[in-house]
């Protein structure tokens, strides 16, 4: 476990949840987070290499980011390239983490940082899905998730349906599992909730393991108070942030 | 820079919020109508749609509008033109139509807007982004959101359509709506810069700090003295006349009517008919470099005997000559030739002619206006250029030749030796619809030049969307500058501080106009353009009609159907001919109607000629006192004596210039459910006058919202009224239900939908016309009509039709 030097950026914009969870989280694992919002940010003018120095995790929460005008994440994934010019490889390939999660994988898919033919679009009942998935991890590219079994997370989506683009499909889809991008399927089905990219250090998930952080989170813990002090199981992927970042 | 920007999910995926809609149209079982909408709609699509103003260069934009809207996977951008890669093969609406389960299919749109007043996020977080793209901030950028819905169905009738708007698609309250025809859904004229604009309207305030962001930063000024400048604004200042545009020298109109039969029957007799006809056509496009000429043409037909002395000039030969003579004059002048048939009588002791007119309209020639008169107008900045020296007043002349020459600049007005207000007051040409003056940051030089003489300088007009380029322009010519305010369409001159309005004056009082001078009252706009080549307009005003006539080749057309045309394609400016003929019966109610029938349309009548046959003199006085009266020009009378023939005949024309021939209106009812109403006006008193010039389109902003106006004259009585809104009622078989509780003077009745109603009364009620709700049209072929004593009287309009 860190000794609290890493610093964590929890990036912030109108709409976003999650944020204490996301600074307790970090918080508990090891890390010092600050939760900024992304204007403020613009306005500090925090560049990439400023970013690279000062911070080696950089979160973007979920919720109704900037009320999801043209899509989920979209508006957000804008103010980040154009706004800040910010490039999340660079800062992987620097040592840096990137967790999004849901809307905010869907930053990431805007950003293009698992490849150009990927998308999310609304799911066929155009609801919000508020439900507890089990989700399994697939391959081993994602640092996020190593060692990690079956996690049982809340989810709280409109777009949850992940595309490919039918042009480029064969392709696409076939680097998609050659390179293991598609680390997070649902238990018992082919549907992708969760990327990676080809460093594995760059993640975003659909579900909110920020949400789980405690056993009494979920819904029925009452139906085994015993295990009511025991952590919940979206701290674990913290808890590998932290260690990702402490072995360097 | 405005553009318009639909996005769509790609064909191949499917829309799940319009499954979900329709899914719940399938649940709803409220009674029998609504309950089989759900088997008529058979497909149903949504887009989102956003009308964007940019302040940008064109290359700007189209980087923007890919960065914020694109993506490849699943959607499609539907710009027009500005981004064709983004859409389908067709770059149209037609590829998503091709999902449609039933093919070719009946597709109809439904577009909601959110209202200008209402509270946009979703505009707000997009311009947010843009702006973030473009790296910049501007006050005059907006963004305005809606959605677009296809819904396809044989059966649909617009009635369900109108339901499916009000009660499933838009929130009446904070959006508008209106319903798109198949063939619009696939052409690409919507994302046409005029048809975009119509739905940004310029912001209102303009946070100060926007304005001042090119100057060098001003030390903190002593406070402005309000009251002064309240009083400076009221004070009528005594303004050099010639300096300001006189509206006869704005443009070139030359007119020319005569009767023909005379000169065409010895001309006929000796075999080159027509040949007078294009003599005076050739004459006109050789002297004026027309833009338009106008021929109406008045020949009694079949059923009457040409009374020339010579075998075979039988009328039907006349016409064809005549027509035949048109049409080369039309191909061989690239003029566009209106031929007008106007008149046939059963009485044979009357006699044959033709009835010739010609309108020319060249480029302006004289006058202040001459080279801003081609230019719509819209926003400008205003500038204050100062040259202290001779060699930085050389700099100033070569930055303005330049900036003249990339059309940058609408106007400059001189203004050395001058007070800032005795500028403004001087430049009415250039500032006659309104400006707002922001003085923050520039405190002293605004109280200190407001009533003192300026320096050596001049104001300038910049456009808003050249507004950058010209300041770099002048930043690299090192020429000192100042943006001191923005020229608006609002008719009211402002002084605006840190937001707030500290001063205001409406343009009448401001440039001293004289209450209700009937020259000023009837001319604003000018209307033509340097093109040297015209073409027909692509109508796309969506209350248009059949009657209007805009093609710019041979038509029929009558008393019921003016000749409308638009020059340019520079301009949305037009030119109205409507023409009459009248026997004895003439006097000055008719004349007045026809003014209002002009005004009713959307015309505001420039000028009248007259030719008099067998010409009565009361005719003349009539004329003459119109002229004396309303201030409408007489152009041209003309006056024939033939006591052979044993009759008096008067034709006449009426030139109008319209504003914006897409706002122009035709008589008849469109649509079941509209609200009718009637709005007293004639030309007679001050307050009625509002009327017609807000029916002409000179003040307020929501004369398109009218479906319908019919002007109704003054000697009708209760009878005459029911019959004009009878014949009204007839085009499309409709009915409707009426209470008329009293007599019913000269004025208009007019019909709107209930969507548009709010904001339509709204703004008679703030410009102080009066109106009074009459009744509705229905469905049902009735007029229905109710007296005071709620007595109904019933006209069937099947069988009239």
């Amino acid at each position: 476990m860190s000794q609290g030097k890493f610093r964590a950026l929890i990036l912030s914009s109108p709409g976003a949840r999650g944020l204490h969870a996301f600074e307790y989280a970090l918080n508990t694992v090891g890390f010092d987070s600050e939760v900024l919002d992304i204007d403020e940010t613009m306005a500090l003018k925090l560049d990439q290499d400023q970013l690279c120095l000062k911070y080696k995790l950089v979160v973007l929460p979920g919720g109704n980011t900037y009320s999801s005008v043209l899509g989920g994440g979209r508006i957000l994934s804008i103010k980040i390239q154009q706004g800040l010019g910010w490039n999340f490889n660079k800062f992987a390939e620097r040592g840096g983490l990137v967790l999004g999660v849901g809307n905010g994988l869907l930053t990431l898919t805007h950003l293009k940082i698992f490849g150009d033919d990927y998308s999310f679009r609304t799911n066929e009942k155009a609801q919000y899905r508020e439900e507890w998935v089990k989700v399994t991890p697939f391959g081993n590219r994602c640092l996020w998730l190593r060692g990690l079994g079956t996690l049982e997370l809340p989810v709280n989506q409109l777009e949850d349906q992940f595309v490919i683009d039918p042009f480029a499909f064969v392709e696409a889809k076939g680097r998609l599992e050659r390179l293991g991008l598609s680390c997070l399927k649902r238990e018992g089905s082919n549907q992708i909730y969760g990327l990676c990219d080809q460093t594995g250090r760059i993640f975003g998930l659909l579900p909110h393991p920020e949400f789980f952080l405690s056993w009494t989170h979920m819904e029925d813990w009452f139906t085994n108070p015993t295990r009511a002090a025991a952590p919940g199981q979206g701290l674990q992927i913290f808890e590998n942030a932290a260690r990702i970042v402490a072995n360097g | 820079m405005f553009v318009r920007i639909e996005i769509g999910q790609k064909a191949e995926f499917s829309d799940p919020e319009a499954n979900q809609l329709i899914s719940l149209l399938r649940e709803v079982q409220t009674d029998q109508r609504f309950g089989a909408i759900s088997d008529r709609l058979r497909w149903l699509r949504k887009l989102k749609v956003f009308w964007i103003h940019l302040n940008a260069p064109r290359d700007r934009v189209v980087h923007a509008v890919q960065v914020a809207f694109k993506n490849r996977v699943t959607d499609w951008v539907f710009t027009g033109d500005l981004l064709p890669s983004a859409a389908g093969a067709t770059g149209t609406l037609f590829d998503i139509m091709q999902e449609a389960p039933h093919r070719p299919g009946v597709f109809h749109g439904i577009e909601k807007r959110t209202r200008l007043q209402s509270h946009d996020e979703e505009a707000g977080v997009l311009l947010d982004a843009l702006q973030t793209i473009l790296g910049r901030r501007s006050s005059q950028d907006r963004v305005v959101s809606g959605e677009l819905m296809i819904v396809e169905g044989a059966k649909l009738a617009r009635d369900d359509l109108e339901w499916l708007a009000k009660y499933w698609f838009a929130h009446e309250q904070q959006e508008s709506w209106s319903i798109l025809p198949e063939e619009e859904l696939k052409k690409n004229s919507r994302f046409q810069h005029e048809q975009v604009q119509k739905y940004i309207s310029n912001p209102i305030e303009r946070p100060p700090s926007r304005l001042l962001q090119f100057r060098p930063t001003q030390q903190p000024a002593k406070e402005i003295s309000w009251e002064e400048i309240n009083e400076l604004i009221k004070t009528p200042m005594e303004c050099d006349e010639t300096a300001m545009i006189d509206e006869g020298e704005e443009f070139n109109l030359s007119t020319e009517i005569r009767f023909s039969s005379k000169d065409l029957q010895h001309r006929t007799q000796s075999e080159i008919e027509g040949q007078l006809v294009r003599q005076q056509l050739w004459h006109e496009a050789l002297q004026c470099e027309p833009r338009l000429q106008t021929v109406l043409s008045v020949l009694p037909d079949s059923n009457r005997l040409w009374r020339g002395e010579l075998h075979g000039a039988h009328p039907l030969r006349i016409k064809s000559e005549f027509n035949r003579a048109l049409k080369r004059v039309a191909e061989t002048t690239d003029t566009p030739v209106v031929s007008m048939k106007c008149f046939e009588s059963l009485d044979e002791s009357e006699p044959s002619y033709f009835w010739t007119t010609t309108v020319a309209v060249g480029k302006p020639t004289k006058g202040a206006g001459a080279k801003n008169a081609n230019i719509d107008k819209g926003p400008a900045g205003l500038f204050w250029i100062s040259h202290s020296d001779l060699i930085s007043a050389k700099l100033v002349q070569f930055a303005l030749d330049q900036c003249l020459k990339g059309e940058a600049i609408e106007f400059s007005v001189p203004g050395s030796g001058r007070s800032l207000m005795e500028i403004l007051k001087r430049a009415k040409a250039e500032l006659s619809y309104g400006f707002d003056i922001v003085v923050d940051g520039v405190e002293e030089w605004f109280q200190k030049y407001v009533n003192a003489p300026l320096p050596l300088g001049q104001v300038w007009g910049v456009k808003d969307d050249k507004r950058e380029w010209v300041i770099e322009e002048l930043k690299t010519r090192g020429i000192s500058f100042l943006h001191f305010g923005m020229t608006s369409m609002t008719g009211d001159i402002r002084f605006l501080e840190k937001g707030d309005v500290r001063a205001k004056a409406s343009i009448t009082n401001f440039f001293n106009i004289k209450p209700y001078s009937a020259k000023k009252d009837l001319l604003e706009e000018p209307v033509f353009t340097g093109e040297t080549r015209q073409q027909p307009v692509h109508f796309q005003n969506r209350f248009s009609t059949e009657e209007l006539v805009l093609k710019p080749e041979f038509n029929h057309v009558s008393i019921a159907s003016p000749v409308v045309l638009r020059p340019s394609l520079m301009s949305w400016s037009g030119v109205m001919v409507l023409g009459d003929l009248c026997g004895t019966d003439f006097d000055a109610s008719r004349l007045e109607y026809l003014f209002r029938k002009c005004t009713a349309i959307g015309g505001v009548i420039h000028s009248m000629q007259v030719s008099f046959l067998n010409g009565l003199k009361t005719w003349y006085k009539t004329f003459e006192k119109a002229q004396a009266q309303y201030g409408v020009k007489l152009d041209q009378a003309e006056s024939i004596v033939d006591p052979e023939i044993r009759s008096h005949w008067l034709a006449m024309q009426l030139i109008s210039r319209v504003n914006d021939i897409r706002s122009i209106r035709s008589e008849d009812f469109k649509h079941p459910h509209d609200r009718i109403y009637w709005l007293p006006g004639g030309f007679d008193q001050p307050a009625s006058r509002l009327v017609a010039r807000w029916l002409a389109c000179v003040e307020g902003r929501y004369q398109n919202s009218l479906h319908s106006a019919v002007a109704i004259e003054s000697t009708d009585g209760r009878q005459g009224v029911i019959n004009t809104l009878t014949y009204t009622l007839v085009k499309r078989r409709l009915g409707a239900e009426l209470k008329l509780q009293h007599h019913f003077p000269g004025g208009f009745f007019v019909s709107m939908s209930e969507n548009e109603r709010f904001a339509v009364e709204e703004e008679w009620r703030t410009m102080g016309i009066e109106f009074e709700f009459v009744g509705r049209t229905t469905s049902s072929p009735f007029l229905v009509v109710r007296d005071e004593s709620d007595r109904a009287q019933t006209i069937s309009i099947e069988d009239l039709a």
